[in-house]
């Protein structure tokens, strides 16, 4: 029987409707015939030994590149970090490590249907050698939140209870109320340990989220671990650190994946596809008291593609959407009481938005514009890639619309709140994985030889020029996103010198301050105070409290404010000179460049 | 074509239930092993317990289902403790516990003919 004749059939029996839908049919019928015929092709077009010469060489590098990346990150230092972030203080053979690395996964990448599971190991060595570049050369883990976060965790192991209250994440404790569990259930005497793992195992599962969902709409193998590459050199964000998002982008793309693989209309209904739709809504249930923007993303991707038949799962969305409005009218009651405004004031508030997620951050020093022009620019030209891929596909006419509904469906939540100037920053991160997809398409659809041989020329000189933009773009603000161990020691001192009432104040924010006694002390940034009154202000601030007060100030936060709000570099001189000949003002504790200071005295004592 | 469903492999509920039994020990396993043991299990024993295989196909997105559904069981028990402000960790656990051994006994029960062909063969 003819190809054309097997795909009609095919066709038929899955009752297809549409070209993508017809070779996806093919494609499941094909797919356990082809994998066996394509090895024994490859085996016959070279001799065993040179296939397995080859094999072995492509095997090897990416071994021989994770030992040589990781020894050059032994012998790199936090101290060389600087103005453009983690970048400087790397050494030459990373980057070696990384070039090589990127240049045999493009030689690769042709070669997948041969060695498919490859792929996995390139794209495993890589990201341990991009993830885990700060987790080497930095004391703890990255981001001041992931303290903050870890801080809640234990306030709800510490106390049995929310604290809804205190801070509006509380009204969403489904994220720290499980490490909390987890932490005690585990015999762990706080949440620290888990959350240093977190980030990589949070990755590996992205990346298998991506893979399964790819898998699906693209089916191109070579496509797929593509797609898996470019979305780890692009993915600047960082927001797999130990944090509700980080869960709830895994839980977006399995319920994804249930709505366009278990509920695919090509596929008969089954009790495979009951199961998969229980276990969805449960997972749903899940994201909807956990995090405030993933049930958003959900129920707009499932309205889509119901709206548009591209699931069996027409009204899901709509359960999804009264498990959402259940939560958020009793379960969030603290929380919404009062911040509406906030919740939806900026509802089709566009240019609002959008001013809150891009020109709000074009502030501060110039190298903290350029990094935030880095992360534009590989922004833009991953969606430009993406729109590229997405028209080759279409002008063959093998474009899956559920590629156009996955990488639209996130951006239309910014509609309805900027979330506070991170909106477009969680978009992206959403749309990325099928961003990443279409764009890797792009790459592999080229037919011709000549033209497949420069374009995979031209994409491995991409990938590698896009390595140093990559990593200023990821660590570029590693000078205050970074926490040193000083930080850290300082932090154990508070955590074990306050009393219950007291406060702890610094400039900018320091989350590793929050990662315990949450709840019993107060934890205060004063940074809006200092740039209006300097240290005058700040003492006034602080003495609303009461309990004994505390000053913290560490090189993080000389560095934020440096890089943020543009206070030119060594402001911090003027600020301890004040401090040190200050009567009321006194010097408690120094580990390093961290110094802690007491306020002394009533709340009428005289200020100067 | 559709999405089957399949009996549990003997296999996987042979590791569900030698993992249930250690979990009864796990108070006295060195820290490391015990942290792993019990996180791993939480996280990972509901879902491949109650959920039916979908064949070899599929067997990366069941993993991933598998995993969330122990993650969504795990935040639902948390949740609605401290929510209540009722935090009885030991009940979440043993309740977890409970409904993996029952769960695999039940499919091992239902799908005896196989496992008695396995250790037949073994034999």
């Amino acid at each position: 029987m003819s190809t054309e004749l097997l795909r009609q059939a095919a066709a038929e029996r899955a009752g297809a409707r549409s070209r993508p839908e017809l070779e996806r049919a093919v494609d499941l019928q094909r797919d356990g015939r082809s994998a066996a015929s394509r090895g024994a092709h490859a085996a016959t077009r070279k001799t065993p030994v040179l296939h397995w010469l080859v094999l072995a060489s492509f095997t090897a590098v990416p071994f021989v590149a994770a030992a040589l990346g990781y020894l050059s990150l032994r012998a790199s230092s936090s101290a060389d970090i600087g103005d453009y972030g983690l970048i400087e203080a790397l050494r030459p053979g990373y980057f070696v490590a990384l070039g090589m690395l990127t240049l045999f996964f493009v030689a690769y990448v042709p070669r997948a249907r041969t060695a498919p599971w490859l792929g996995a190991l390139y794209v495993l060595v890589f990201t341990g050698l991009v993830d885990g570049a700060p987790v080497v050369i930095e004391a703890g883990p990255r981001f001041p939140v992931t303290y903050v976060h870890v801080g809640f965790a234990d306030a709800i192991l510490r106390t049995g209870e929310t604290l809804p209250l205190l801070d509006a994440r509380f009204s969403w404790p489904g994220f720290f109320s499980m490490f909390g569990y987890l932490t005690s259930a585990a015999g762990l005497s706080d949440t620290m340990s888990l959350a240093m793992w977190f980030p990589f195992v949070a990755k590996l599962l992205w990346l298998a989220a991506i893979w399964v969902v790819l898998r699906w709409v693209i089916r191109d193998i070579r496509a797929c671990w593509l797609a898996l590459w470019l979305f780890e050199l692009i993915e600047w964000s960082g927001q797999y650190y130990f944090s509700p998002q980080a869960l709830g982008l895994l839980m977006y793309l399995v319920l994804v994946a249930v709505l366009v693989i278990a509920m695919d209309p090509v596929l008969e209904p089954s009790g495979g596809s009951r199961v998969a739709v229980a276990a969805a809504l449960l997972i749903y249930a899940a994201v909807v008291v956990s995090h405030q923007l993933t049930p958003f993303m959900v129920i707009v991707v499932a309205v889509l593609l119901a709206a548009l038949r591209m699931t069996r799962a027409r009204s899901l969305w709509l359960i999804f959407g009264v498990l959402f409005v259940v939560w958020f009218s009793f379960g969030t009651e603290t929380y919404w009481i009062g911040h509406m405004n906030d919740l939806f004031g900026d509802a089709g508030q566009v240019s609002s938005t959008l001013n809150d997620n891009v020109a709000e951050r074009l502030e501060g020093n110039v190298s903290h514009e350029r990094i935030v022009y880095a992360r534009m620019a590989i922004s833009l030209l991953a969606w430009a890639l993406a729109g590229l891929g997405v028209f080759t596909a279409w002008r063959r006419h093998t474009l899956d619309g559920r590629i156009i509904v996955l990488a639209v469906a996130p951006l239309l939540s910014l509609g309805l709140q900027s979330y506070g100037g991170e909106g477009l920053i969680r978009a992206f991160l959403f749309v990325l994985p099928v961003a990443a997809g279409a764009a890797a398409l792009f790459f592999v659809s080229i037919e011709r030889p000549q033209r497949r041989r420069a374009g995979y020329l031209a994409l491995g000189a991409l990938l590698v020029a896009l390595l140093p933009v990559s990593l200023i773009a990821k660590y570029g603000n590693e000078s205050f996103e970074s926490v040193t161990a000083s930080e850290l020691r300082t932090a154990s001192w508070i955590h074990h010198h306050v009393r219950e009432g007291d406060l702890v104040a610094s400039i900018a924010p320091a989350g590793e301050l929050r990662s315990g006694r949450v709840g019993e002390v107060d934890y205060v940034p004063t940074l809006d105070e200092y740039e209006i009154g300097n240290l005058p202000s700040v003492r006034k601030a602080m003495r609303q409290y009461g309990g004994n007060r505390y000053l913290v100030l560490s090189a993080s936060q000389y560095a934020y404010v440096n890089h943020v709000s543009g206070l030119p570099r060594g402001w911090q001189r003027d600020l301890l000179a004040d401090l040190d000949a200050s009567p009321d003002f006194h010097l408690v504790h120094r580990d390093g460049t961290s110094v802690v200071y007491r306020l002394e005295g009533a709340e009428d004592a005289p200020a100067n | 074509m559709r999405l089957r469903t399949e009996p549990i492999h003997p296999a996987v509920a042979a590791a569900l239930l030698v993992a249930s039994a250690l979990m009864c020990w796990a108070a006295e396993m060195p820290s490391g092993a015990r942290s792993a043991l019990v996180i791993g299990y939480l996280l990972l024993a509901p879902g491949y317990a109650v959920l039916p295989s979908f064949g070899s196909r599929y067997l990366m997105f069941h993993g991933l289902l598998a995993l969330c559904i122990g993650i969504a069981l795990a935040v639902g028990l948390s949740t609605a403790m401290s929510v209540a402000g009722w935090w009885r960790v030991d009940l979440a656990v043993a309740a977890t516990w409970l409904l993996v051994v029952v769960s695999v006994s039940w499919r091992v029960w239902r799908n005896r003919g196989a496992v008695i062909r396995l250790t037949g063969r073994a034999s």
